[in-house]
This record gives structure tokens, sequence and C-alpha cells, in this order.
């Protein structure tokens, strides 16, 4: 059965390409446009992989990795987060929060599955 | 995988255009309250969301751009810079830069003239200059180079290890990537005997000596998917100088440097390659129908290529008229029979044209938000006090409309502020406040949209008007316009009163190209003005440019369509009630009001089949408060028309605002009421030569 990712970003631009990416590789794509919409979305699907963009409106990454570690089956769902460069402190926030890894933009989609394979199998 | 990221560059320009918008508001936001941190925040996720977008997509002059400009918001964000006129209107200029800069990379347009300057000065307020930052670089380069040292890592993996995905091959492989490994050993002391061991459990640890010319963050960051309850240590063993080996064993492909971890592998191998065959096989079948996954990729709006969308519309627009053409011949050949059918056939057909019209329906806000900074640039220029009010944002308008009517209201606009509005002294000296309003206000009324700007500044300069139109030969020293009149005059060509043109308006390319925009959207323009008090100008718009409800007349054989919106009535007269003014040409008295008479027949070439004599029936029509009587041979009735452009497929015809096919699958043109009354007036002023409007016979067979 195909794995099924949540991709979450405020930006449609980041967001395609990363589904896409992940649509080429066999995976089925859930999409979020902020914390509370991706909450809403996985709330009853069955997902073996989130990513998350870290600065959105309404509700940023790092509240949404916190959020659904508190839930049961998101315990163990492996949870990247897209960085940049200069977000250094955040991933030390992010991986206290709960999140796997992260992602440091700009990356490609031969990158992004490289990371994504390290957690999905 | 080879995935071409370029393809997502349209959706980028689209949300960095979003952005830009988002963050020029907020901007402007910024300068009455400066410590608005949800501002900040705004501002901030907007230049950060386009870096990482541009970076990504591989726009790198946006990315190196925007990448200064974050660092000063994040500065500005956390505190530590004062939001003060000057940044604000630095960072306003850098948002038309990279707006530019996206123009370039999308269309090729040239790059911003001031991108270095706004650059250097983002740099500057940043405090570090480009000298500074390539030595930044350069040293981290070269500390990156020059050590290379040996750590070594205790790994303790939690019982949970491998429940939250993990795999320490996968970590030994990644680690082997920065450098040599120089020992991989598994401690398996905790493993229990073979009936206790539960195969989701992690019993092991390891540790692992690596040789690396990374730093230690690099070598930190392979744990950071580390779960919570796995626990790793990094100890720098020493430092030792590169040697050509060293450094060439590093380069080696992961495969050949973790001998050591070869106990491991056998147990992964299998599964990992297998599992990576069928995500080929997986990766090859997607990739058949990319484009259709790519358009799938948005749940809740769904952007479409414009172009497809008014193929979309035409073809309903076909469709109404398809529609039509079968209920005329029903009731030709079956005498009404199946007449029922048909029109609910038509109902539903209307409605889907509603519908597909409702597609391109798009508020006016963006447009009004333009306006915001206009203001604010021309107060700011001229050291006027404006505030700037509006009303009625989300008002709906077709996309086509918004799109064109944005730069006439540009021009209003900076008018309003420019000339309107007076300099706060002498706003005080009158007795008003010293901050001026400006107001834009949009509502619809039937099948319209209004815009009103209104300002309270000094009002049209009626003296001025005079003289200059005096001195420009367009009144004559004894005349004695009306108001309407007055107001009429500032959209002749050139007409313009400014004491001094200044560079913000005032070249007298202003309202003449406002009314010329408007009048191409089918649209119309007029002024209403207080000396002292303030003006309002008002656009009238259609809701769309698809279709116009038209009353359609005969003249001789050929149908026309005048549209309903400037017809008032439609009158029978005698011929006794025609008179003849001299430079005006014929006129009827029409309830005390002397209205211009135009024969049609006699405009547009075609021989009358009826003459004032027998019946004189007129369409009394008005456009821009011109008024007019069309002498026509018959009505035929009022109809909604799909509205095809003649100049795609003709040329332009004085006279003639678009063509449309009927129920019967004739041509009719529709009138330009306005062209008309400028044929007639030409007429008026040299009867001998009849305007030579091409016949409608040259149209059909040109067609």
């Amino acid at each position: 059965m195909a794995k099924k990712a949540l991709v979450v970003d405020d930006s449609t631009s980041m967001r395609q390409m990363v589904t896409f990416t992940l649509q080429a590789a066999g995976f089925e794509t859930l999409e979020g446009i902020n914390g509370v919409d991706a909450l809403a979305k996985s709330a009853n699907a069955d997902v073996d992989i989130v990513i998350t963009d870290l600065n959105m409106p309404e509700m940023d990454g790092i509240t949404l990795v916190k959020e659904l570690r508190a839930k049961p089956a998101f315990k163990f769902t492996p949870i990247l987060l897209l960085t940049t460069e200069s977000q250094e402190s955040k991933k030390q926030e992010g991986k206290a929060a709960g999140a796997t890894g992260w992602m440091v933009k700009p990356f490609n989609p031969e990158q992004l599955m490289a990371v994504v394979r390290k957690v999905v199998r | 995988m080879q995935i071409d990221v370029s393809r997502f560059r349209a959706a980028f320009y689209v949300e960095a255009s979003e952005h830009l918008q988002l963050m020029e508001a907020a901007l402007l936001q910024l300068e009455s309250s400066p410590r608005d941190t949800e501002l900040l925040n705004t501002i901030f996720r907007g230049a950060h969301s386009i870096k990482g977008a541009s970076t990504t997509f591989g726009i790198d002059e946006v990315g190196r751009f925007t990448h200064v400009l974050e660092n000063l918001l994040e500065r500005l964000r956390d505190g530590l810079l004062e939001t003060t006129g000057p940044l604000v209107e630095l960072l306003l200029t850098s948002v038309d830069v990279i707006d530019g800069l996206i123009a370039n990379a999308k269309d090729g347009a040239p790059l911003p003239a001031n991108l270095e300057h706004v650059f250097l000065e983002l740099q500057r307020v940043n405090g570090s200059t480009v000298s500074q930052a390539n030595a930044i670089v350069a040293t981290t380069e070269q500390t990156h180079k020059s050590k290379l040292a040996e750590f070594r890592i205790q790994l303790k993996p939690s019982p949970e290890f491998f429940r939250f995905g993990q795999e320490p091959i996968l970590l030994i492989r990644e680690l082997s990537e920065l450098g040599s490994l120089h020992k991989v050993s598994i401690d398996a002391r905790s493993l229990p005997c073979l009936s206790e061991i539960q195969p989701e459990e992690c019993y092991v640890a390891w540790e692992i000596v690596i040789a690396t010319e990374h730093p230690r963050q690099a070598v930190e960051d392979v744990f950071m998917f580390l779960d919570e309850g796995s626990k790793y240590s990094i100890e720098c063993l020493n430092i030792v100088v590169p040697s050509e080996e060293t450094v060439a064993s590093s380069n080696q492909s992961p495969n050949n440097t973790t001998q050591p971890a070869v106990v491991v592998k056998p147990t992964c191998a299998p599964s990992e390659s297998s599992g990576d065959e069928d995500k080929k096989n997986a990766a090859e079948r997607v990739s058949n129908k990319n484009s259709t996954a790519a358009r799938g990729a948005e749940n809740e709006t769904v952007r479409v290529d414009r172009q497809r969308l008014d193929e979309l519309i035409n073809q309903i627009g076909e469709l109404v008229i398809g529609a039509s053409m079968v209920e005329q011949e029903l009731l030709s050949i079956a005498g009404g029979h199946g007449l029922e059918s048909m029109s609910a056939l038509g109902k539903i057909v209307r409605d889907l044209q509603e519908m597909s019209l409702g597609l391109r329906m798009v508020p006016i806000a963006a447009t009004f938000q333009k306006m915001n900074r206009v203001i604010r640039d021309v107060a700011k220029k001229v050291g006027k006090q404006i505030q700037f009010v509006t009303e009625g944002d989300d008002t709906e308008l077709d996309k086509t409309v918004v799109d064109q009517i944005s730069d006439p209201l540009v021009h209003m606009v900076r008018n309003a502020a420019d000339h309107g509005i007076e300099p706060p002294d002498t706003r005080l000296a009158n007795g008003k406040s010293a901050e001026g309003t400006v107001k834009l206000r949009a509502y619809q009324q039937g099948g319209n949209v209004y815009i009103e700007l209104t300002d309270d500044g000094r009002g049209l300069d009626r003296k001025r008007i005079v003289d200059k139109a005096i001195e420009r030969g367009i009144l004559t020293a004894e005349s004695n316009p009306s108001d309407a009149e007055i107001c009429n005059l500032i959209f002749q060509p050139g007409f313009s009163t400014a004491k001094e043109v200044t560079d913000v308006s005032g070249r007298g390319v202003g309202m003449d190209v406002v009314r010329r925009n408007v009048e191409a959207l089918q649209g119309s323009v007029s002024i209403k003005s207080t000396e002292g008090v303030g003006s309002t100008i008002t656009v009238r718009l259609p809701l769309t440019l698809a279709i116009l409800d038209g009353l359609l007349v005969r003249l001789s054989s050929e149908v026309f369509v005048i549209p309903l919106l400037s017809v008032i009535e439609s009158i029978c007269i005698r011929t006794n009630e025609i008179h003849k003014i001299v430079g005006v040409g014929e006129v009827i008295t029409l309830r005390g009001e002397v209205v211009p008479l135009l024969r049609l027949h006699r405009l547009l070439n075609i021989a009358p089949t009826s003459t004032l004599d027998d019946q004189g029936l007129l369409v009394l029509v008005e456009d821009q408060g011109r008024r007019m009587a069309l002498f026509v041979d018959e009505l035929l009735g009022q109809q909604q028309v799909v509205i095809k452009n003649l100049e795609t497929n003709f040329r332009k015809v004085p006279g003639v605002a678009g063509a449309t096919i009927l129920g019967d699958g004739r041509v009719a043109l529709i009138l330009d009421t306005f062209g008309v009354s400028n044929l007639g007036q030409e007429e008026a002023a040299s009867p001998k030569q009849i305007a030579a409007s091409p016949s409608v016979e040259c149209f059909a067979t040109q067609n």
C-alpha cells in the first residue's frame, strides 16, 4: 500500500514541489496550508510521514509538531521540518517539540527523497 | 528521479506577488503603528517565504536580495532596530525591487535600476558591508577545509528506536559521507537471550570513530533524527593536519568506507533494494502522469490558467447562442412542439452562463490596496497629510475589468492627492482640518459596478479651466459653459491646469487617458466638483465584458444592438417637431430639452426603408452626459447578447463596439453610443462629408 504523507506549507509552490516529488516516488499526499488546516486534514487519516514548514500563519510548524505528538496516532510518525539556514535555533526548538528531522531550504527533489527515505521505509 | 523544479515557478510567481502585496500593506500600516508585532511578523513571513521558495526554484537574484532583507527584518522584529520613516521607505523600495526581480525572472523584464543601490543600503543598515560579508564566508570556508578532526561517537538507541522508523545503518552511512570511519563497533552486551528478544526493540549500542574536515555541528546534525529516548555523545579526540590520503578517502563512496558495518548490512539490504525497485517503478508510473499530479496539488482553491477559463466562458457563450438557434428552429419547424423541454434547457444554459461568468469575478480589494501606496508616496513627496479610506472592497468585478481599471485608478488617485488635496497650511487657513481625505468606494447597481473617488480638496477651479479652454481654442471668450461642460473639459487630451508640472502629475496625460481606458471597458466616467469643497469622480463599469443586455433594432434589413444601459426611452415624433440648428444639425425638442437627432441610416451608410415622415421611431440614448435620439426602422426586442470582439476578427469601426451572433445565426453589430454621437458631431461639423463608415455588407464579406 502506498505510504501517505502530510505536507504542510503556506507556500503553494513549495507545497506543490514537495507533494509532486513524493507522488513521483509513489506516496499518497495530503496537504495543509497551515498548522490548523493540517490538524483538521490529518484527524482521520493514517499518515506515515509529516513534512511541515516552520513559519506559517494561524499555527506555525513548531506548535503543529507539539499538537501532533500529543496524539497517540502520531507518537511515532516521522515529522520533518522545512527550515532555512538562518533558523538554526529553531532546529533545537523543533527537536524539543518532537520533530524527527529537518530539511534546509533550498533543497532539490533528490535531497528531499534522500531525507524522507531515512525515516520512511 | 529527475524532476525539473522550474515547473513550480508559475505558482511561485503568483504567491510571491501575493506576499509582496501583503508586505506592502503591512508596511504602510507599520508607519502609524511601528511596534505592531503582528505586522512585523507578516512582513517577515513574506520575505522568508519568498526567499525559501526562490532559492529552491533556482531564482537566485531574488534569493540573494531577500536574504539580506530577511536579516534586516529579523533584527527589526527582534527589536534590535527601530521602525523609522526612512527604514519603512527603504523596505517599501525593497518590496518594489523584489517585484522587479520577479518580473525579470518571469518575463525577462530589465533588472530594477536601483537594485544594487537598495541592496547595499540594506546591507549598510544591517551593519555589514559586502567586503565584511565576503570575509566571513572566506574564514568559515577556511575552517571547513583546513582542519581534519577525529570524533568518537557513542550511540545508545532507545528500545523504541526502530518504531520511530530509525535505522542505524543509515546513520552510519551518513556519517561516512562526512569523512572516513576509523572504527565502528557494536556493543551487544545488553542483548537478551533469543527467547526474550522483542523483534521491534533495539538492544545494542555503537561506538564510532570518524575523521572529518566538517565541523562538529555537521556530525551533530546526523543525530538530529534521533528520538528523545536515544542518547548519543560526541567527543573530539584530536585535530589532525590534513594529508592527501585522508582527504582522498573521505571522498570515496560510502560503500567502500563502511566496511566495519557490514555485519548489520545483510539484515536490511534485501528489503531495502526491493523497496527501491518498487519505488522506482512507482516513480515511473507516476511520472507518466506528472502533469495531472501537479494540477491536482491544490485542494482548497484551484488555480486555473486564465486562457483556459476564457475559452470555457467563450464556449458557454457559444452554447447560449446555439440553444437560442435551436429554439428558433423548433418554433418554425415543430410549431411549438418540444418548446417546453427547450425552455427548460434554455434555463439550464442561462444558469450555466451566469455561473461561468462568476468564475472570473474577483473582489476589487487588491486594486484598492494598491492605491494606498500611491496616496502615501504622493503625500510624502509633496508634503501633504492625506487619510485614505476605502469602502466596498469586496465588490466583485470581472478579472479582465479589474486588471484594466488599475492604471486609470492610479491616475485618478494621484491627481486627487496631488491637485485635489491642498497643503496643510492652506487647508487650515480655509477652515478645514490639516489632514485631507481621499475616499474610494465601490458598489454594484444593476449590471454595473461604480467606483467613486471622493476628495475633500479644493475642487475644480472653474475660472482656470475656462481660461485654459479659451487659450486652447476649445471655448470662445463669450461662451458660458455649464458645470457639466466644465467637468467634461478636463477629459480633453492634454488638458492640465496644474500651475507647475510636478513629477507626480500635471503633464496633462491624465484624465483623457482615464476616460479612454474606461470607455475601452464599455464604462463611463463623470466628475462632480464644488470649488473649495472637493470633487467626486464616478467610474461606471460593466460587471463583465462577456455579455450585454441589448435593445435589438432594425435598420433596413440589418439588425443592430444598442446597449440597454444607455437607452432611456423610445418615442414617436412628428416631422414638424424636428428643427435644424447650425453647427449641431437636426434636433428635436423633448419636454423642453433640445436633443440632437441622429439618422443612423446615414451615419452607417444604409438605405432607409422608412422615413421620419411616416413612422418616426426614435430611441433616446445617453452616454457620458450626452443625450441623443437615434432614428431606427423598427424595435425588435430586448435580448442578452454575447459580445464578440470586432477588432480581433475585423478591425476597429467607429461607432461600433463589437458584434454578436443572433439566435438565427446572423451577425449583428453592437453600437457604441458614444462613438455614434461623435460620428453625428463630425457629420454636423462637415455635412458634405458623410462619415465614411464601412457598410455592413463589407463587413459580412470580410468575415
